[in-house]
């Protein structure tokens, strides 16, 4: 299977590496979900994975052209003026059509109009969502994309990212913190740190096939299953 | 009449600048910056005293300076609210005591600090009509980037690899936007003249460039009505102006309480 991202080895932090030999990696149609405990360092590698951060050390190739992030939840400007729309329109569109398709698919026509800043914080999530999907990237990275979701809304999300990285061979790196995630739609688990909320889920999973666990501590050098 | 021209030409000129700035100001939290700025143009009336320099070039000098420091200092991750404090008061407090005992220029401060709109000159309009189109050609091609930097700065990264770029030049524009403003309404009210604009077309705009246009209407109205008024009673042009802003800023928040009281 051709793998979108391939990484061997990777060191990734600041100043100092806070992560040490990660390897991994994301095939088409794949979500790899991210788990660990706040501070050991998720967002940091999703920011070395993505080019904002240099890597310290190992290899990272990445086959594909087109990568898109959802970031996490930022506060939004009270000061700032600006409907649903006008906040779509700051990206450019692979095509009018596809603007319509992601636009209906997200249940977002009803609220095109409304300013961004009396958004709950579920809906901004949504149009969050739309902002990454503008040019029908290739590979995802998504930031905590439940965060403010009802349970309803979060099965929703999930089933529509796994449905699009099916059909467009897309692959989805997903920093997750609720079990959902992991017990229905992950291919793969990326596990930075031990957590046992996780353990049972993770357990069962491990029984189906071509499901894949990187188990990784941060506090040592680690491998991969 | 000949003697207002220029002042009606830098308020219309500084008007117009205040639509783009100020916003951008209001959007980006960066009034605490502008302030800093303001203070530091003292140093600029310092160096212009000592070197005999043109002193639009000794501003561009301490914009330069303050912009370089704040990157650096952004780029490391400073705490902002501790640095501009230090840069803003430590700056006044040095270029203060200088005036004050070794250049013996106490008039000089006092225009600095409340401004004199009829002592702008020729060059000085050129140089904000510069500052003006530079904004505007800069504000329009950058308009996205802009925008998207206020959400997510690895958003705006991932997209947009000269972002830091666009920021600095940002801070650039709005450092010589206070610097100019200085001239008009003094150290103390720069910043009044270009935000409180902004601030009135905020509650009424639906859109960012909506809030541009309005804002650069209230500043042209307040300032132009500020400017008559000053000249009529003799009053300070500065101070005058700001009060009429700030009038028009509250008649907007009555208009506004009473639409919707209206509506209900």
């Amino acid at each position: 299977m051709h793998n979108l991202i391939e990484v061997q080895g990777l060191d990734v932090g600041y100043e100092l590496p806070i992560l040490r030999q990660l390897s991994f990696s994301i095939a088409r149609s794949e979500m790899l979900v991210v788990l660990g405990t706040n501070g050991v360092g998720k967002s940091t590698l999703m920011k070395t994975l993505l080019g904002l951060l240099p890597k310290k050390n190992g290899l990272m190739k990445i086959s594909c052209q087109k990568i898109a992030l959802m970031p996490q939840l930022q506060m939004i400007q009270h000061q700032l003026p600006m409907t649903v729309h006008d906040f779509l329109n700051l990206f450019i569109w692979l095509s009018p059509q596809w603007y319509e398709n992601v636009i209906n698919k997200l249940e977002l026509i009803e609220f095109m109009n409304i300013p961004i800043k009396s958004l709950s914080c579920g809906m901004w999530q949504r149009v969050n969502l739309a902002q990454a999907l503008a040019e029908q990237p290739e590979l995802v990275f998504l930031d905590e994309p439940t965060q403010g979701l009802d349970v309803q809304w979060q099965i929703k999300f999930y089933e529509f990212i796994s449905a699009y990285a099916a059909e467009y061979q897309a692959g989805v790196c997903c920093i997750a913190h609720d079990t959902l995630a992991i017990s229905r739609y992950a291919h793969k688990v990326l596990c930075l740190d031990h957590q046992p909320a996780h353990d049972e889920i993770i357990q069962q999973r491990t029984a189906e096939e071509a499901f894949v666990i990187y188990q990784h501590n941060h506090h040592q050098c680690g491998g991969c299953l | 009449m000949s003697i207002f021209l220029y002042s009606i030409v830098f308020i219309l000129g500084l008007s117009l600048l205040s639509g783009p700035i100020g916003s951008l100001m209001l959007w980006r939290q960066m009034t605490f910056f502008g302030e800093t700025v303001a203070h530091g143009t003292l140093l600029a009336f310092l160096l212009q005293y000592v070197t005999h320099w043109p002193l639009i070039g000794c501003m561009i000098i301490i914009v330069l300076a303050y912009c370089i420091v704040l990157e650096i200092f952004e780029s490391n991750y400073f705490d902002l609210n501790q640095v501009f404090p230090l840069l803003s008061y430590g700056a006044m407090g040095c270029a203060l005591l200088l005036t004050e005992t070794v250049v013996r220029q106490p008039r000089m401060i006092y225009r600095v600090l409340i401004g004199d709109i009829l002592l702008v000159s020729y060059d000085d309009c050129l140089i904000l009509f510069i500052l003006l189109l530079s904004t505007i050609c800069f504000v329009s091609y950058y308009y996205r980037a802009i925008l998207l930097s206020l959400f997510s700065a690895d958003l705006a990264r991932l997209r947009y690899r000269s972002i830091f770029i666009i920021r600095f030049v940002i801070n650039v524009l709005i450092g010589l936007s206070v610097a100019m403003s200085v001239q008009s309404a003094g150290m103390l009210l720069a910043m009044a003249v270009l935000t409180i604009p902004s601030l009135t077309a905020a509650s009424w705009s639906k859109h960012p460039w909506s809030m541009i246009l309005l804002s650069s209407g209230v500043a042209l109205v307040g300032s132009f009505l500020g400017f008559a008024v000053s000249m009529i009673c003799n009053w300070p042009t500065g101070p005058t102006i700001t009060v009429m802003l700030l009038v028009l800023y509250c008649l907007s928040v009555c208009v506004q309480y009473v639409w919707k009281s209206l509506q209900i």
